[in-house]
């Protein structure tokens, strides 16, 4: 059973996978950023009927996007994992966005910058902080979160060590050479 | 009650602790952010935040591997979600609500400054009856009449700086590298403290207020032509002298004002050694006693977040997964008016 967490947009979203069964919701809006990573993690939970150590992995995506949601997304879930005796994967958007389009995936942030890995053109962009409500924001990304959820298989797969202590926040200004304005 | 798990996380000391039910500290952890915030002469909250984020599940594991102990061996889990730089905050909460979720802990919220309130209750259990408490750091500086516990009425603070923002400035000023209040303490020791005659700022303005940003300017002003000379001793003696005149001379007519024969200090500024000797000698004189609260505990700590949890958990306290950081939370129930940020 895999839990996966994203926080880098407006809202915060998650999807946990139990067998073929795949449940998501999405955090509290308009509560600020803490309740809302910490809403849409106890509400999956809820809707799961189940408890932290019953987890296989966790899955999250450490950014770049929202610095303050990531950053508390990065620590709850390493603190949870850590807690909880299970590993957890860090993932970085760019790193996903490649799994869903070999060409990469640009990020428009707060600012209505558009930032990209390198100067070609990416095969997709994502609008995080597009102006939607919870329930429409978590439709046009479940792809992304079931992409997030592979990925955590593979890794388990592969024996990852997913140690929380090292879990890292990736930021915009690491790809500010590719940035587009 | 078993043990109580604290965090951390006002400003930029990552802090972790394990505290037991008689209040004895069974580990503290604290992780300095000296090195990433030296150059800027000052606290940088982004920076402040990241290095937080980087180190803190080390900095718990480290805590209790010190105390002996496995995370199943915790009671409860603290963390200070009211009073600090909110960035920083936010990673101290996080961290807290995940570890109690993850082993179905109660979660203890606790104000930064009632902590160090009761980083001296800690050590000396007669203050848990009423007195007055000088609570002087770098992000803030106030005189709080303690009523009993969570019964706080603030009854001075400062205007602007806190002492501690005064002293890191005028380290600054001498060429010391941030934070420099410990090293201005050190300098101090080898100066004249009669050198110059510095401002005691609203000493006798017959107020419990304090007010730290205008001795800040004639010290630069004597420090910047000095230094050269070798005359930095003489200038932090000088500085210190004047704003301890101020702290002990505030805080002994608080006490007497308010009838009130117990006193203790705590926060950073608490650790400074002309402060340690003068508060004591000069109250004595006026037969009240004074606490002064272990250096250990004087600064950032986590232990004084898990000590004041273990309290609240004895008196009933409940857990709440449903908390915020709010970190210009007002203090008390009589502190209600009181910010700490906004004073300084």
């Amino acid at each position: 059973m895999i839990l996966a967490l994203d926080a880098s947009g407006r809202f915060s979203i998650t999807a946990l996978q139990r067998g073929d069964e795949t449940l998501y919701a999405s955090g509290i809006s308009g509560r600020g950023a803490v309740r809302s990573v910490y809403s849409s993690v106890d509400r999956v939970f809820e809707q799961a009927d189940v408890k932290p150590d019953e987890l296989d992995a966790i899955v999250l995506n450490t950014g770049p996007g929202s610095w303050t949601a990531t950053r508390i997304a990065v620590t709850y879930c390493a603190a949870l994992a850590f807690g909880a005796g299970v590993r957890v994967f860090g993932a970085s958007g760019f790193e996903i966005g490649r799994r869903l389009d070999a060409a990469g995936v640009a990020f428009i942030d707060q600012l209505g910058k558009t930032v990209a890995e390198g100067d070609d053109a990416p095969g997709f962009t994502v609008n995080l902080f597009a102006d939607v409500d919870a329930e429409t924001y978590l439709e046009t990304r479940r792809a992304w979160l079931g992409e997030m959820l592979k990925l955590g298989y593979e890794k388990l797969s592969a024996g990852e060590v997913g140690d929380p202590l090292e879990l890292r926040t990736t930021y915009f200004q690491e790809f500010l050479t590719g940035a587009k304005r | 009650m078993g043990l109580v798990l604290g965090i951390e996380t006002a400003c930029d000391d990552t802090a972790a602790a394990v505290v037991d039910a008689d209040f004895n500290v069974r580990s503290s952890v604290v992780w300095g952010q000296k090195q990433t915030h030296e150059a800027f002469n000052g606290v940088v909250p982004e920076l402040a935040a990241r290095r937080h984020a980087e180190v803190i599940m080390k900095v718990v594991e480290q805590a209790l591997d010190e105390a002996g102990v496995g995370l199943s061996d915790i009671s409860a889990v603290a963390c200070n979600n009211q009073h600090g730089l909110i960035r920083s905050v936010v990673v101290g909460v996080s961290t807290a609500r995940g570890l109690a979720v993850s082993q179905g802990l109660p979660l203890i919220p606790v104000h930064h400054v009632e902590a160090h309130i009761f980083s001296a209750i800690m050590t000396n259990p007669d203050l848990f009856n009423e007195h007055i408490c000088l609570a002087v750091a770098g992000g803030h500086n106030a005189l709080i009449h303690v009523h009993g516990m969570g019964d706080y009425e603030v009854i001075g603070r400062t205007l602007d700086d806190s002492a501690g923002e005064a002293f890191d400035k005028v380290g600054s000023y001498l060429g010391l590298p941030f934070p420099a209040g410990a090293q201005v303490d050190a300098l101090a020791r080898r100066g004249n403290p009669r050198a110059y005659a510095f401002p005691r700022p609203k000493l006798k303005d017959g107020t419990l207020n304090f007010s730290f940003s205008g001795l800040k300017t004639p010290v630069r002003m004597v420090a910047e032509k000095l230094q050269s000379q070798g005359g930095a001793p003489d200038v932090a003696a000088s500085f210190e002298r004047a704003v301890v005149d101020v702290l002990v001379a505030k805080t002994l007519a608080a006490a007497e004002q308010r009838g009130v024969t117990r006193v203790s200090v705590a926060g950073g500024v608490a650790c400074n050694t002309l402060l340690r000797e003068e508060l004591p000698r000069e109250a004595a004189q006026r037969g009240i006693a004074v606490t002064l609260t272990p250096p250990k505990l004087c600064t950032d700590n986590a232990a004084m977040v898990a000590g004041l949890a273990q309290y609240k958990l004895r008196e009933g306290a409940q857990s709440t997964l449903d908390l915020d950081a709010t970190p210009n939370a007002p203090l008390g129930r009589r502190g209600a008016n009181y910010r700490p940020n906004q004073a300084g």
